[in-house]
This record gives C-alpha cells, structure tokens and sequence, in this order.
C-alpha cells in the first residue's frame, strides 16, 4: 500500500482504476480536439485550375443569361418536356427531332454511337484503372459489334423500331489482364420503353471454370467489375431521363483528358492494324476533322441536366449533367449525382472523326475517363479503332447466328483483331483527375471532396502529373 | 497527495500521448511502405517480362502460370477411424505450367500446355503419411502424358470448329460437377475440392471435337479414344477416407483394373446441341463412355475363394442444362434485382454397388451373382443467383440425386438431397481486389442414413495485381463419424492458395 503525502492510502486497484480512467481520457481526449478543430487548409477554389476564360468573358453562361440571340444561333428550344408535343406511338418520345432542339432531343442525338459506334465494327479496346496509391491495372481486348441501325437512322431507332427487338450485339474478348485472360462477355440491346424494360441480354463465358453462363440485367447504375463506369454510362437510354438545359459553355484542349506534362506521345492504332505514334499536345477534343472549333480551338457545348424519370426506374443515382457540343452532339463530359446531390464521378470523352461519308455521325470515342471522386481512383478506355469489320461476316438479316450464347463459340481462345496499343505501366504516365470546374453552374452542382483528394488534386495541379499518397 | 495525483495523471498522459503520436508516424511510414509494395506489385510479372521476346515472335504466344495451395490442419494429432491423423499439412501442392500456342493462320492455332506437379506434403513434414511410396502419382508428375497436360489443333472458321488432341471439354452451367462427365477428374483432395479448381484438376483426354454451327444452335461431336478414370484419394495420402481400410491389405484385392484399351471398342462418343430457346440457354447432351472408377465385381477362384475383380464398365450419360436470366422488379428497398436461374439433370445408367443380399464381405462368401446390383443414377441441381447492390452475390443450389433400382441391401441411401449456400462480396472501396466468400454446403439423405453432416468454407481473396491474386480460406466439417462431411470433422484447415499467371 502506498500513502500519499496527506497520510490517504492508495490501494494498487484504485491505483489501476485511475490510471485506466486517464488513459481513456487521454485517448479519446485527441480525437475530440481534433474534430472539433475547423476543417482547416484546402478549398476546391484554392486546388482547383479555373478554366480558361475567353475572351476575358467566362466560357459559360446560365440559361437564364442567354439571350434571343444566343438562342436562336445555338438552335435551342427552351420547351420543357411536360410541354413537349409526344409521339403517337411511343408517348415517352418527343414527337419531332428538327431544330431548334430541345434538351431531349440533343439527348437523343447524343445517344447515338455514344460508347458502341452505330455502325457494324471490331476494334481493340484496352482499359486501366489508377488508384491514389498508384496502384494501376489494367485490360486488353477486343470488340465485335454488329448494329442494325446506323447513326442517320436515329429517327427509325426512336420512332418506328419496335421495343422488344435486339438493335446491336456487342461481344467483348478479353485478352488481359493475365488472370481473366480469354473471359468472354456478350450482350445484346433491345429497344426498350414501356412495354418492355429490359435493355439487355448478357452472357459470360468464364475461362476459369470453361462455363459459359447468362447473367441476369445488370442495374443501370451498377459499375463494371474494376472499373469507374456504370452500364448507364456505356448505354444511355435517354427516355430514363427528364432533360433540360442548364445552359452553354465551351470546352478546351486542356479541358477534357488531360496528359500529365510527361507523357509526350500515344501510340493509336490505325484500321491496318499499325500503331501510330501521336503527339498527345496534337490530339484535340474533337479530333483534327471537327469543323466547328471556335476560334481558340473550343467545342461550343450544350449543358443539359438530366433527372432520372420515376415512370421507368428509380436509379441510385438521381442527376447527371452533360456537356454536349452543339455540331455532332458528342457528349464530352459527364457529372453524376447521388441521391443526395453530391458529385459522385466525372466523365471525359476525346472522339474523332472515323466515318467520313456519315457527316456528323461518323465520330467515335478515343478515350474515356472516369473518376469515381469517393474512392479517387480514375478508369480509362481506349479504343484504337471501330473498323468495318475484316475478321468476321454477318448476315444483316439473321445476326444471331454469330453473336450466340453457344458454349463452344464463347470458348474461342483466339483474337482476330490486333489488341490496343494505348495501354501503358507507368502510373505516372496517366491522364490527370477532370478538372472540377467549381466556378461553373454553381447553384446546379454541389462538389465536396475528403481533405487528402484535395490535397492530391491540388498537388497534381502543381506538378502536371498524378501525384500518389 | 498532490505530487502523487500529478503521477497518476501526468504519466499515463504522456504514455498514451507518446503512443497515439508515433502511432501516426508508424501508421504513416506504414502506409508509405504499403503505397510503394502496391506500385511495385502492380508491375510485378517477372515470368512475363523474361518471356517477352517469345512473345514478339509472330503468331507465337506463350504464358503460364505457378500456383501453390497449402492446408493447415487446426486439429491435434489422433487416430481417426483407420487413420492415423499426426500430420499438420494436408496439402503443399505446387504446380508450374506453360502454354505455347502458335497459330499457323488466322483461324489455326496449335495450343501445348506443359504442367508440372509437386505435392510436398509428404517430403516435408514427418507424418505417417505413406502414398508416396505407394504409388508416384499421389504426389508427382512424373510421366510424359502428364507432364503434356493438353496438346491440340484448333480449326475455327464460320461454322465448323475442330479441336483434335489432348483437352478438355466441359460441358454444364452449375457449380459442381453434373453435366460435366466427359473427363474425369483428380480428386485426390477429396470433398475440399472446389468448383474453381476443377480447369487445373480434370484429366484432358485424347479426342477429336467437331462442332457444327447453325442459326443459333450448334452440334458437337466427340470421338474419344483415350480415357482416363477418376482419381481418388490414395492410401497413405491425407484425404483418405478414415472409414476405408487400405484396400492392398485386404488378401482379396489381387490387383488394379486395366484400363479400356485403345481398341476400337473402348472408344468412347459424345454428343451435346446446344441452342438459345427465347431468353434461355439449353443444352442436351449424351455420351457413351466408361464409367469413373472400376467397379469391384467379386468373382471365385478355383479354390472358392472369393475376390475382388476390378473392371471398367461401360455407362450411358444422359444431360440436360438451362439457364435463363431475369430481373425481378419492385422489390422494397432493392428496387430490381437481376436473377439468374440454372438447372442441370442427368441420367446416368449401370451404377453398381455391392449388394449385401449377394455378397457377405465379412464372411467371404459369395451368394449370388458377382456381388453387385446394377442401379441407374438421376441427378440434378438448380442454381439461384441473385445480384443484390453494394455488389453482393448470393446463390442458393439445391441438389438431388436418386438411384432407380435400389434396394436396402446396398447399404447406401436411395436419395439424397444437398444444398449450397453462397455469398460474395466486392469491395468497391477497395477497387474489387478484395473479395470475401461464404460457402454453405449440407448434405441429407434416406432412406438409412439422414443426415450427413455440413462443410462451412470462409474465402477471402486479394488481387494484388493483374497478374497475382492470394487466397486465405477456412474450412470446417460437423457431422457424424458415418457421415460424408461428418468423417472428415478432424480435417478442418486453413488455406492459403496463391496464383501467379503471366
């Protein structure tokens, strides 16, 4: 026993019990001072680069800010769609795709060929996927799409192609990564609306266990397997949606997928198969082909905001916003909502033209990009070329005797088609976060992000390249 | 009082506040640490690299990969039955191969994989384990037919694929192994084997595969001259049945079966059409082989001795799979849920069993016959999968089998009714490197003997990089010494599985 200076004793337990009661106190005492610290340091305005003003004028303008004038040159129609005349048939339709557009319309525009080219094609593909930690992975591959319309039949494709009735079949070959090498996955798409939901058939065929297997619809908003993009970012059902303009805007070079300083060359394969090597400072947005660059080099563009429409489902995510440029109605960039308004991923597309003979419809994804700002990693496709196809013959009126979900066919452990050449190891050679563009559209976008991904944005900001925790 | 209050507080403070500071150092010099090993890993392929020249030779291909599966058993050492457990692992196997393809042309492609086996369980722990001395196939490869896993010739064009060599087919949609009977499989690992190990587990054949498409169907042939039965767990090895004495001890064993030869008459034919029926997939498929294992049939020699004549005897397989996918709509809370419906049946004839009404083994004496009765066998499954969000995957497998001319005197169960349980998880927080699995797996029967006792397995997988994942697995047996799950209660193990694929 011990005895304080006051002549109290103090037995070993009560002595124990103190010393647990402080060391509690001082462990839980930090935590509490911290939190309730000010989150201090970073704002998105001090990691963020603001976009290149023109003219000394900001590039965006609310739709409110819009005049006649602008209106009238960007062909816009103002219409909200609970006025917009419907179709006859398909009531989810607007009954007219002519100018002046309304948002629904350029949504169907921007629809066609947006990730699968609405043309009969193969090409390679290749993926990767960055975390924070510069952890990279990444796919290679090829894809065989047979579709039975084509980008100048977007008015068949909305007005008269019956819902229930398979437009395009896509069948991916997986070559890497290494542990799913020779994966199969083929999917089919329906027109669907009212009377029928369902936009897709899809099958797998696993190497692992040599077992082909049908998979049931994927959920609009569920993510591929490693990867940033959801099966609603690859096949965009506009009718899903409720669409409206947000207002205008105009995007640069150094707007959308960016390259950090270091990576000075891509190499593209082109329809022979050869890689091209491409100075990635002479790859513009919308390819070297694209008429309508202002006279800075920027894609004038609609931004549209689109609202999941509750008559067909209800997604997990409630909001998207499009930048949409105003000639062939690409979509450029893409922001996703949660349902409860915060950003959640941003989506960059670079295109080019590939088709000539189909005007404004001959353009086709180069690169797309996403980040998934919750877990900050960033994913990106490639895809090198949508070529007519040279390896395989489809007979337009019975497609399914190629695409078939036949065990033997999906066993194939052969890749006709030259696999991509844009993929790369070297995480410090990857394409810089999107820009958030804070100053952009203010009241409509809400973007928060945890204090380490603005520290990482803001030093990615400062050396040009992904800079890793 | 006041000095010794200030002790109390002032040294358990700094303690901790010590603690909680370096802490953070360490956790940050930790995951400084972790952050390097995950962008060192991701690049981590050094067979690949070394192989790379290979690789640019045109139309020549070659990977491969090396795996090891270790299994701890958690039990004490004890006799089990007829078996002497005293070992701690139950499984060090390694395992190397090599794939060379080249393709002549666009089309033709000569595919070889070269495999390497090497169980260590035997060599590197001393135990009472003896099926290495007892036969080399327990544990090794170490002749050339298995050392050529697969050799073939693979012919595409638009309609006709021709695959001729040594390979395997693999016919069914289910987890397990239904419609799958074309090639047999080693199952040296007993009821541990699981449904993703069986592509590194089946034993390739020799045979021709012709395929005809048309429309959405398509027509397969197999002209099988080789054949190759099961392999079970050897004598001596750890996955032998603690319920079975060493067969080589018993007089009246004089021998192993010999193998159908090469004659025309062994040959074995299959059939499968597969064909897309409205959203649904479906196969039929028959074949006309032998059976797995050789049948003991009980003969008398010229002194009346009764004894076991092992022979390979032909069967009919009759298979049938569907699957279909679905969304079911208006679920509370889930909203829709994508769902997935399987089903395998197959009918299998000429299963002997030793029938107790002709045979009296413990006496010798042989009543009627050659000791056994001749059942047919009807199985089937279906799968239940469903997708549920936060990227969850469960399935449920109910599975049947019923023997058609039974009889009590067999001394097995006319039917029996297992069930699977599965769930999955990706964690996308973790960009789906981690995955966490649990299997279910519970066996009945009738009308002898009910229950037959469960197998619980916890999975937790971890992609290092696109060329290596780890596997920490668990398993555990309840039920009854008799049972089929229950006899191994004392086999329970952790595992560790690593695949490296380049």
């Amino acid at each position: 026993m011990k005895e304080k200076a006051c002549g109290q004793s103090i037995t070993r337990r009560k002595f124990i019990k103190k010393s647990i009661r402080t060391a509690i106190a001082c462990g839980i005492a930090p935590s509490v001072f911290f939190k309730a610290l000010p989150a201090f340091g970073l704002s998105l305005w001090d990691v963020e680069e603001l976009c290149p003003e023109a003219n000394g004028n900001a590039t965006w303008k609310d739709v409110c800010q819009l005049s006649k004038k602008d209106i009238e040159t960007f062909n816009m129609d103002l219409t909200p769609w609970e006025k917009t005349p419907r179709h006859s048939q398909y009531a989810y339709v607007a009954a007219k795709l002519a100018p002046p557009y309304t948002a629904t319309e350029i949504a169907y525009m921007m629809t066609v060929g947006q990730h699968f080219p609405w043309w009969t094609h193969e090409g390679p593909m290749g993926g990767m996927m960055i975390n924070n930690r510069g952890g990279l992975n990444f796919y290679t591959g090829q894809r065989e799409v047979w579709s039975a319309l084509s980008p100048d039949t977007l008015e068949d494709y909305l007005y008269s192609w019956p819902e229930n009735k398979v437009y395009m079949w896509v069948l991916d070959r997986y070559h890497k990564p290494a542990l799913y090498r020779y994966t199969k996955f083929l999917q089919n798409v329906y027109r669907c609306g009212k009377t029928h939901e369902k936009y897709s058939d899809k099958w797998r065929y696993y190497p692992g266990v040599k077992k082909l297997v049908t998979e049931g619809e994927s959920r609009y908003c569920d993510q591929y397997f490693e990867r940033d993009f959801t099966f609603g970012d690859t096949m965009m059902i506009p009718w899903y949606y409720t669409w409206k303009f947000l207002g205008t805007d105009i995007l640069y070079n150094n707007d959308i997928v960016r390259f950090p300083n270091a990576r000075k060359d891509i190499n593209i394969r082109n329809w022979d198969g050869q890689a091209i090597k491409k100075d990635t400072g002479s790859l513009k947005i919308m390819g070297n082909d694209y008429p309508a660059y202002t006279e800075n080099g920027g894609v004038q563009c609609y931004v549209i905001e689109a609202t999941a429409n509750c008559d067909f489902f209800a997604p997990e995510h409630s909001r998207l916003i499009l930048w949409v440029d105003m000639y062939a109605h690409r979509e450029l960039r893409r922001e996703r909502y949660d349902l409860n308004n915060n950003l959640v991923a941003i989506l960059e597309a670079r295109n080019r033209m590939e088709l000539k003979d189909k005007g404004k419809w001959g353009y086709s994804m180069l690169i797309h990009l996403a980040w998934d700002l919750k877990n900050d990693h960033i994913s990106a496709n490639h895809y090198d070329f949508h070529r007519p196809p040279r390896t395989f013959e489809i007979d337009p009126e019975k497609p399914e005797a190629y695409f078939r979900p036949n065990p033997v066919f999906m066993e194939s452990e052969m890749f006709p088609v030259p696999l991509s050449s844009m993929v790369f190891n070297d995480p410090e050679a990857f394409y810089l976060r999107p820009k958030l563009m804070p100053e952009k559209f203010p009241r409509a976008r809400k973007i928060r992000l945890s204090e380490q991904t603005l520290k990482l944005v803001k030093a990615q900001n400062e050396e040009k390249k992904l800079v890793f925790i | 009082m006041k000095a010794t209050s200030a002790r109390l507080i002032v040294f358990p403070f700094s303690f901790f506040l010590v603690l909680y500071l370096s802490f953070n150092v360490y956790a940050q010099t930790g995951q400084d640490y972790y952050n390097a090993f995950d962008r060192w890993i991701a690049n981590f392929n050094p067979a690949g690299n070394a192989l790379k020249p290979l690789n640019e030779i045109p139309r020549f291909k070659i990977n491969g990969f090396f795996s090891n599966w270790t299994a701890i058993n958690v039990h004490s050492d004890r006799q089990v039955g007829t078996v002497t457990k005293d070992w701690r692992f139950q499984e060090i196997q390694w395992m190397a191969e090599l794939e060379p393809r080249y393709q002549f042309s666009p089309g033709v492609e000569l595919v070889n994989k070269l495999r390497f086996q090497y169980d260590a369980v035997y060599d590197w722990q001393n135990s009472s384990l003896y099926a290495d001395k007892v036969n080399k196939d327990s544990y090794i490869s170490h002749t050339g037919d298995e050392i050529v896993r697969e050799l073939h010739l693979d012919i595409e064009s638009d309609n006709l694929y021709v695959k001729i060599g040594k390979q395997q087919v693999v016919w069914g949609k289910m987890e397990g192994r239904w419609m799958d009977f074309i090639n047999n499989l080693d199952g040296k690992d007993s009821l541990e084997t699981r449904a993703s190990q069986y592509n590194k587990l089946r034993i390739p054949l020799w045979m021709t595969n012709i395929t005809y498409s048309f429309r959405e169907s398509s027509i397969q042939f197999l002209w099988i001259p080789d054949y190759e039965p099961t392999k079970n767990p050897f004598p001596g090895s750890p996955w032998w049945s603690p319920l079975r004495s060493d067969p080589e001890r018993d007089p009246r064993y004089r021998g192993s079966a010999d193998e159908p030869g090469m004659a025309f008459k062994n040959h074995q034919w299959a059939a499968r059409l597969d064909t897309k029926v409205g959203q649904a997939t479906w196969s039929l498929g028959y074949m006309y082989g032998f059976s797995p294992n050789a049948t003991n049939f009980i003969r008398q020699d010229n002194l009346g001795q009764a004894f076991y004549d092992p022979e390979y005897t032909r069967a009919h397989f009759v298979g049938s799979a569907i699957d279909v996918g679905y969304v079911i709509k208006g679920v509370p809370f889930f909203q829709r849920i994508p769902f997935t419906y399987r089903a395998e049946v197959v009918f299998k004839t000429d299963q002997y069993f030793t029938d107790f009404n002709k045979w009296d083994p413990y006496n010798g004496i042989l009543k009627e016959g050659k000791g056994l009765t001749n059942t047919d066998l009807i199985s089937g499954a279906m799968k239940f999968d469903i997708f549920l969000p936060g990227r969850v995957w469960c399935f449920y497998q109910p599975m049947m089998s019923y023997y058609s001319g039974w009889r009590e005197s067999l001394g097995v169960n006319r039917w029996s009714l297992g069930h699977v349980f599965f769930v999955n998880k990706f964690w996308r927080s973790l960009e789906d490197r981690l995955i966490t699995s649990y299997f279910l797996f519970i066996y009945t029967g009738g009308p002898l003997n009910g229950w037959q006792g469960m197998k619980n397995q916890f999975v937790i997988t971890w992609k290092f990089s696109d060329n290596l994942e780890a596997k920490i697995l668990y398993t555990d047996y309840h039920g009854g010494q008799n049972d089929i799950y229950g006899q191994f209660n004392k086999w329970d193990n952790a595992r560790f599985e690593m695949n490296y694929v380049f």
